[in-house]
């Protein structure tokens, strides 16, 4: 049996503005609940929102990303609704006059692109934080219920997708480009962790002569790659099964369960929300000018995409490395500001893909957090070019660097790390080697030629990794001549 | 002349007074408190009386007038501020139950400014619950009682401040309207009434109900007192969205009298069959005292006045429906405990706190903006709006200004339109077009019916405020009403 | 204009989060149809053409920077709430029903 699978991805992304959507409340994380809050965030009687600018720069910066239409004129409507993370019993949220409209986000998959449309970007404010006391912090669990506040007002995007995607893979590659360019503008860490990136899905399974099946899945809360994937799966498999014995699917709204790994319902969709959307009247209208447009078009960076290809070609650097050097922006500004002040590109990528890599996954950060700017690894390069210190050396140089932040030169000095390239010392020390180990010099002398490995390795001892490996080796056969 | 008490004085007065230091902040506090307690029992203007703290303030702020030579405007005035209105620790209910024990911890933008001018808070006047009506019966305290016959409605939904500033138990008073409830009551209570243009007065602190329609106003004995504290209020809000930055003006500047040439509509479909015979004479009556001033009065038409009152009962509701979305009994206000789930909560504590008028708007309100009903109701009406807006701005080419009774009739008995919704909406057909436009208007006495006052309406364009002044200004020089008889009324033994 | 119906009102006190009980919900039925029988007098004039008004005013782009103004104390933030637990505002059991 054949069957089209159509999904949809939904995702709520928090802004990084210092402030709140609509009151100057700080957005930072991690605060002791309900200690960022005031009487606007808070619902109280007799208050009003007003517009931060910022976010509204931020959602246009995102649309025009996304190729949308920009409107000309945008407006906040309130979304009627009655749940306790919702202090007003409405979010101001955007409905029919949303900033873009009409976008699409290529994605790459085998080579091919292909275009997801993007059916709209619009801005709205996020809700409180709904958190359960009990054993398990599970709904199903708790025994009682409390709200945070400190999360209600920030800035969130919401950016829908076309019902383009096919399937978990291009579901997942979406979702990956989506967040990476999302950072490559610098308007939220989409830190999924934090709930600063959200997803929800709408997927619907037909037999592919059924044209007119318009029933849909929601299926709410994704919230790691891990969860997107099993749930996609594992829903499109349960729908598919329902449709092969001939039944129904309803219209309904799911919700993951990571325990089970399986979807359970939440609510029939029939009984659909009536949110009775109206013009906000506490905000008055927007008007984008192409003015505006044109300096939010200037913040706009090279998005990652165009940035691979362009690097790949202008410096031939692999499709995998590029991958690793595009992953975020600032490794990708880290790179060609590299490569700006020591044009050798594949050293500099080796170094980024290799050991930079390593050390940042290891403390779990982002090059942003390092102490490792591009100064660091070019001094240390050019270091290596003149051979002042040896490759080995590179390496334990390059980690204190990134757990100190301090310079190269200041390194090697503290910890006299200099490479030693000195004939007469290095002649010196191979000599005392020699002479301290004159059995294992007749071993050598009777065929054993591993025995030479023995003493660049007892060179090396005396010198503490330092000698030059290249002089060791040419003195000591000369010496063991 | 007979003794004349404190509290009877108007606030140009008092403030006189009190720059030549013939009387202290705290003799006039003391005399306002006395008169309270002589006539709050009969009329019940108030919700919650501020006195303990009004006393400390009149003596702060008379160590202040003692060590500086020149005063803030309107320093240690008393004023009532009606009870949808944010006063930060002092209970703040709208009438309703479901606010009865709300102390907001925020001022409300008007009252930082009525603070910054060393003004003294009396208290908190009664009002119908949330603004929902035109006769303060939809209190869920008490009704407050017409001081010029007590049976009778003081208007609403700004009922209390109406009341209080008639009787003298305060000089001035805020009220807020949405669809003419400062200027019905004033009209009712024979005091002067402004509806400041949608804009000028910051809303925030202002307990909405139609955030589209809502202003902050003042009830005040004269129009000279109506110049003196709108000066205090008026002024662009960073706070409120919908709040207008334009040049500062003294509105005290247009109490001249000078009228000629001024050219005045009167409102055709204001002066037809719903409207009483003694209402229209007295509006007539005013029209020809306008004219002896030298004003050229002339009868217009607004046909689209006919559907105001359709569309504000659609609007106003639907709005409201969702303003009052908030009150659910997690952060603030009642709630009922013992339940099981939110929903349930949520239900109860609305069901318990909200009373019938309420309950009607929000279920009004949510079937006008629902599915299936939004492009019919709520879109439409918001289209008949436009109309209306276009009617104004047509005549206002021709005219100057605008008159018309404030009130079709004079106060009504107390539980006489109470049961039935339609005939209490009816009292608002003068007055609601004004919100709809967002236009300025005032309300001022021009006539009695049986010893109850009539009120003319005068209304403006846009942030014209200063021409409802003069023309109002002109108007009270030129005719005969004095609220002493009624003083004379509830002098104590 | 159609007529509101009992059901009308049950749904739409749903939705407001409202109970009505059985004795109330005839006569808030009759009272809604005699102010909805007046208020649909508007479906008699022609719009057409028209746009709808749904801010008094003309002003537009109304904003603030983004700059962070000092929060007020959680203590007061929590002081109106009847019921709070461990510095959150407490809600019952969140069952659907």
């Amino acid at each position: 049996m054949e069957y089209i699978v159509r999904i949809g991805l939904e995702t709520h992304v928090e802004l990084i503005t210092d402030s709140k959507m609509f009151c100057g409340c700080s957005t930072k994380f991690g605060a002791a609940p309900n200690t960022q809050t005031c009487p606007i965030c808070l619902g109280h009687p007799g208050t009003l929102p007003v517009i931060n600018k910022k976010a509204v720069d931020y959602t246009i910066k995102v649309a025009l990303a996304l190729n949308c239409e920009i409107a000309n004129f945008t407006q906040f409507h309130r979304k009627n609704y009655f749940y306790p993370d919702l202090p007003k019993g409405y979010q101001i949220s955007q409905y029919d006059l949303p900033v873009g409209l009409n976008g699409y986000l290529a994605i790459k998959l085998n080579g091919e692109v292909k275009r997801i449309g993007i059916s709209r970007v619009h801005m709205e404010e996020d809700t409180a934080k709904l958190l359960h006391f009990g054993k398990t912090g599970r709904i199903s669990e708790a025994l009682g219920s409390g709200l945070d506040f400190n999360r209600c007002g920030i800035p969130l995007l919401e950016i829908v997708s076309a019902p383009d995607i096919k399937n978990v893979v291009e579901a997942k590659a979406y979702i990956i480009l989506l967040k990476k360019l999302l950072e490559y503008l610098e308007v939220s860490d989409c830190n999924m962790e934090e709930g600063k990136f959200r997803i929800d899905t709408n997927i619907s399974v037909r037999k592919i002569e059924d044209k007119y099946s318009k029933t849909r899945t929601e299926l709410k809360n994704l919230n790691s790659f891990k969860f997107l994937e099993k749930g996609l799966m594992y829903e499109i498999e349960r729908q598919k099964e329902i449709l092969s014995k001939g039944k129904k699917l309803q219209l309904e709204t799911r919700h993951f369960d990571s325990q089970t790994m399986t979807t359970k319902p939440m609510r029939i969709k029939e009984e659909a929300q009536d949110y009775r959307y109206f013009p906000e009247p506490d905000l008055v209208p927007i008007e984008i000018s192409k003015e505006w447009v044109d300096e939010i078009k200037k913040t706009v960076p090279e998005l990652p995409h165009i940035r691979a290809d362009r690097i790949k070609k202008q410096y031939n650097i692999s499709e995998n490395e590029v991958e690793i050097i595009t992953s975020t922006r600032s490794m990708a500004d880290f790179f060609e500001c590299c490569v700006k002040i020591y044009p050798h590109p594949k050293k500099i990528s080796n170094w980024i893909t290799g050991e930079l890599l390593y050390l940042l996954n290891q403390e779990l950060i982002q090059i942003k957090e390092s102490k490792i700017n591009p100064e660091h690894l070019v001094k240390m390069l050019k270091m290596m070019d003149i051979g002042s210190i040896s490759g080995k050396i590179a390496k334990s140089i390059f980690k204190e660097m990134f757990k100190t932040g301090k310079m190269p030169e200041d390194i090697v000095e503290e910890k006299e790390l200099k490479q030693i390239s000195d004939i007469d010392k290095l002649s010196g020390i191979i000599d005392k080697v020699l002479k301290e180990n004159s059995k294992a010099v007749e071993q050598y002398l009777l065929g054993k030629q591993q025995v030479f490995v023995f003493f660049v390795g007892q060179v090396m001892k005396k010198t503490k990794g330092r000698a030059n490996p290249e002089l060791v080796n040419e003195l000591l056969r000369k010496k063991l001549k | 002349m007979g003794e004349e008490r404190l509290y009877q004085l108007s606030v140009k007065n008092l403030m006189e007074l009190l720059s030549k230091r013939e009387v202290s902040t705290n003799e006039i506090i003391q005399d306002i408190i006395k008169r309270t307690k002589e006539v709050e029992s009969v009329i019940k203007s108030y919700i919650t009386i501020d006195i303990s703290n009004a006393n400390i303030q009149s003596k702060k702020i008379d160590n202040l007038i003692s060590k500086r030579k020149e005063l803030k405007p309107l320093t240690g005035i008393p004023i009532a501020i009606k009870d949808n209105i944010c006063t930060s620790g002092i209970y703040t209910t709208c009438a309703s139950q479901i606010l009865k024990n709300y102390k907001p911890i925020y001022d409300a933008e008007v009252i930082k400014k009525i603070k910054n001018s060393n003004m003294i808070i009396t208290g908190k006047t009664n009002m119908d619950e949330f603004a929902m009506g035109s006769s303060t019966e939809n209190s869920s305290f008490w009704t407050t009682h017409n001081p010029w016959e007590l049976n009778k409605v003081p208007g609403g939904s700004s009922g209390g401040s109406a009341a209080a500033v008639t009787v003298g138990e305060a000089p001035l008073a805020l009220g807020s309207d949405t669809g003419g409830s400062i200027r019905q009551p004033a009209a009712l209570c024979g005091v002067v009434g402004l509806k400041p243009t949608y804009g000028l007065v910051s809303r925030f602190g202002l307990i909405a109900f139609a955030s589209s329609l809502d202003q902050i106003g003042s009830i005040t004995r004269n129009v000279e007192d109506c110049a003196l504290i709108l000066n205090i209020i008026a002024g662009y809000d960073p706070l409120d969205s919908t709040s207008v930055l334009k040049e500062e003006e003294d509105y005290t500047d247009y109490l001249e009298e000078n009228i000629k040439g001024l050219k005045i509509g009167l409102i055709k479909e204001l002066m037809g069959e719903g409207i009483a015979n003694s209402v229209k004479d007295s509006v007539y009556k005013a029209a020809d005292i306008l004219s002896s001033l030298g004003a050229f009065c002339e009868e217009v038409s607004l046909p689209s006045l006919e559907f105001a009152l359709s569309a504000y009962y659609i609007i106003a509701p639907a709005e409201a429906s969702s303003n009052l979305a908030r009150y659910d009994g997690i952060r603030y206000g009642l709630r009922v405990k013992g339940t099981k789930s939110f929903r349930s909560m949520y239900r109860k504590t609305r069901s318990k706190g909200f009373g019938n008028e309420v309950k009607r708007r929000i279920m009004l309100g949510t079937y006008a903006l629902s599915r299936g009903y939004y492009e019919a109701y709520y879109l439409q009406a918001q289209k008949v709006r436009t109309l209306i807006i276009n009617d104004f701005r047509k005549v206002f080419k021709k005219f100057d200004v605008l008159i018309s009774p404030t009130t079709p009739t004079v106060a009504f008995r107390i539980g006489n339109k109470f049961e039935d919704p339609l005939t209490m909406y009816l009292s608002d057909v003068c007055t609601i077009p004004v919100n709809l436009a967002g236009i300025p208007a005032i309300s001022l006495p021009c006539g009695f019916d049986n010893n109850l006052p009539i009120g003319l309406q005068i209304i403006a364009p846009h942030f014209k405020e200063g021409l409802l002044i003069k023309t109002a200004y002109n108007f009270e020089k030129n005719f005969n009403f004095k609220l002493e008889p009624l003083y004379k009324k509830f002098r104590s033994k | 204009m159609e007529k509101i119906s009992k059901e009308d009102v049950k749904h739409v006190a749903k939705l407001a989060e409202l109970d009505i009980s059985e004795d109330e919900l005839a006569k808030f039925v009759n009272q809604l149809n005699i102010i909805l029988k007046h208020a649909g007098k508007i479906s008699m004039i022609d719009t057409t053409n028209v746009k709808a008004t749904y801010h008094a005013t003309h002003i537009i782009n109304i904003f603030r920077d983004d700059i962070v103004k000092k929060s007020i104390d959680k203590e007061d933030a929590l002081s109106n709430s009847s019921k709070v637990i461990d510095d959150l505002f407490e809600v019952p059991l969140i069952v659907e029903e």
